[in-house]
C-alpha cells in the first residue's frame, strides 16, 4: 500500500514540472490567441476593443486571405505529393537493393536537412537569379540569346513552383531517413518468399513494403501538413517576402504582416486561429482517411 | 530455353540496377551542385579580388584616419605591391 503511494508520489513529482511548463508555454498562449482574435488591438498599447467575431467576418471577406489560402493549399499539395513519392522511392531503393556507395548516397541525400532554411533560401535565390543564376545559365544552353530570361522568383505564374522546388529539395532527405528506418524493420524472409512466388519488385513494394510501413506513412502525412505550413513561412520571408504582388503570400506570412507590420494584432490572431483549425482539421481528415488495421509481422 | 530465360532475366536485372544508379546519381547531383555552388561562390569572389590584375591601381596606398589620443593621424593600412 505504502509502496503504491510512494510510486504515485514519485510519478506526480516527475510529471509536475513538465505539465506546468506545458500549461504555461502551450495551453495558455493558445487560449490567449483565441481570446485575442476577438479584440481590435494594435499590439503595442493597452487600448483593446472587444469586437466579437468581427475579425473573422473581415477575414472571410478578404480576397487577400483567399489568395494566401490558395497558395498555402497549393504548396501543401505539391510538396506533400512530390516529397512523399521521391522519399518513399529512394528509401525503398536504398534499403532493398544492394548497391555500391549506398552509404554515400544516404549522406548526400541528408545534406539539405543539416542546412538552415535561410542558407537554403540564399542558395535557391542565387540559383533562381535571372541573370547569373545556375538555372538560367543551364536553360540558356537550349534557347537563343535574344529570349528574355525566365524570372523564377519574379513571374507570378512560376514563383510558387520555384518555392515548392526549394521546399521539396530540403525535405526529401528527412522523410527518406524516416521511411528507411521503418523499412529496415521488415524481415527479409517476406521478400524472399515473395521472390520464390515470382512476385516482381513493384508487386513486393506495393504488397509488402507499403502495408508494413503504413503507420509511419500516416505519421509523416501529418508532418507534411504541419511542416509545409511552418516552412513555407520561412522560405517566403527569406526568398520573396510574399511577392510578386502577393503571389507567394502564405498563411503565416500574411498573419505575420497583419500582426506585426500592419499593427492589426487582433486580426493577425484571427488568421492564426483559422490556420490552427485548418491544419488540425486537415490532419484529422488525413488520419481518418488513411486508417487501416495494423499489420503484425 | 531455360538458359535464354535466365539470360533475359539477368539482362533486365542489370537494366533495372542501371536505372536505379542513374536516378540516384541524378538526385545526388541535384543536391550537391547547389550546395557546392553556393559554398564556392565566396571563394570565387575572393579569387577575383586577389588574382585579377589591373583591378586596382599600381602602387596605390590605402590610409585610414586614426583617432587615438588628441591628435588625428593618418596610418597606412594597405599597400598594393607593384605587379
Amino acid at each position: 500500500m505504502e509502496t503504491t503511494k510512494g510510486r504515485g508520489r514519485f510519478i506526480f513529482f516527475c510529471l509536475t514540472p513538465a505539465v506546468i511548463l506545458f500549461i504555461i508555454f502551450l495551453i495558455i498562449p493558445t487560449i490567449d490567441v483565441f481570446r485575442m482574435s476577438m479584440y481590435k488591438w494594435g499590439g503595442y498599447t493597452d487600448d483593446k476593443t472587444f469586437v466579437g467575431f468581427q475579425n473573422f467576418t473581415k477575414l472571410f471577406h478578404s480576397d487577400k486571405f483567399y489568395q494566401t489560402f490558395q497558395n498555402s493549399v497549393l504548396l501543401i499539395v505539391i510538396v506533400t505529393i512530390v516529397t512523399f513519392a521521391f522519399s518513399l522511392l529512394f528509401a525503398s531503393v536504398l534499403t532493398r537493393e544492394k548497391l555500391k556507395g549506398q552509404n554515400l548516397f544516404r549522406i548526400i541525400f541528408y545534406i539539405p536537412n543539416i542546412l538552415s532554411i535561410v542558407v537554403i533560401s540564399a542558395i535557391f535565390s542565387a540559383i533562381y537569379d535571372p541573370n547569373s543564376g545556375l538555372l538560367n545559365s543551364f536553360t540558356n544552353l537550349f534557347r537563343s540569346a535574344t529570349e528574355t530570361p525566365t524570372l523564377w522568383l519574379g513571374d507570378q505564374k512560376i514563383v510558387i513552383f520555384s518555392l515548392a522546388g526549394a521546399m521539396i529539395w530540403q525535405a526529401i532527405g528527412y522523410y527518406m531517413v524516416m521511411y528507411m528506418a521503418s523499412m529496415a524493420n521488415i524481415p527479409d524472409s517476406l521478400y524472399e518468399s515473395a521472390d520464390l512466388e515470382g512476385a516482381s519488385r513493384t508487386t513486393q513494394f506495393f504488397s509488402i513494403t507499403i502495408p508494413l510501413i503504413w503507420v509511419n506513412i500516416r505519421t509523416t502525412l501529418t508532418f507534411f501538413i504541419i511542416s509545409t505550413i511552418n516552412m513555407s513561412f520561412l522560405f517566403v520571408m527569406a526568398m520573396t517576402s510574399g511577392g510578386p504582388d502577393g503571389a507567394t503570400e502564405v498563411f503565416l506570412s500574411y498573419m505575420y504582416k497583419e500582426a506585426y507590420t500592419n499593427s492589426s494584432y487582433g486580426y493577425g490572431m484571427a488568421i492564426g486561429v483559422v490556420v490552427f483549425l485548418f491544419s488540425f482539421a486537415l490532419a484529422a481528415i488525413l488520419n481518418a482517411v488513411t486508417k487501416r488495421d495494423n499489420l503484425e509481422y | 530455353m531455360n538458359k535464354d530465360k535466365l539470360n533475359e532475366s539477368s539482362r533486365s536485372q542489370k537494366f533495372f540496377i542501371g536505372l536505379i544508379y542513374i536516378a540516384l546519381i541524378v538526385l545526388s547531383i541535384v543536391i550537391i551542385v547547389p550546395v557546392a555552388w553556393a559554398f564556392l561562390a565566396p571563394l570565387n569572389k575572393m579569387l577575383s579580388f586577389t588574382v585579377v590584375l589591373g583591378l586596382y591601381q599600381r602602387d596605390s596606398t590605402y590610409k585610414t584616419l586614426l583617432t587615438h589620443g588628441k591628435r588625428l593621424k593618418w596610418a597606412t593600412t594597405c599597400l598594393t605591391p607593384r605587379l
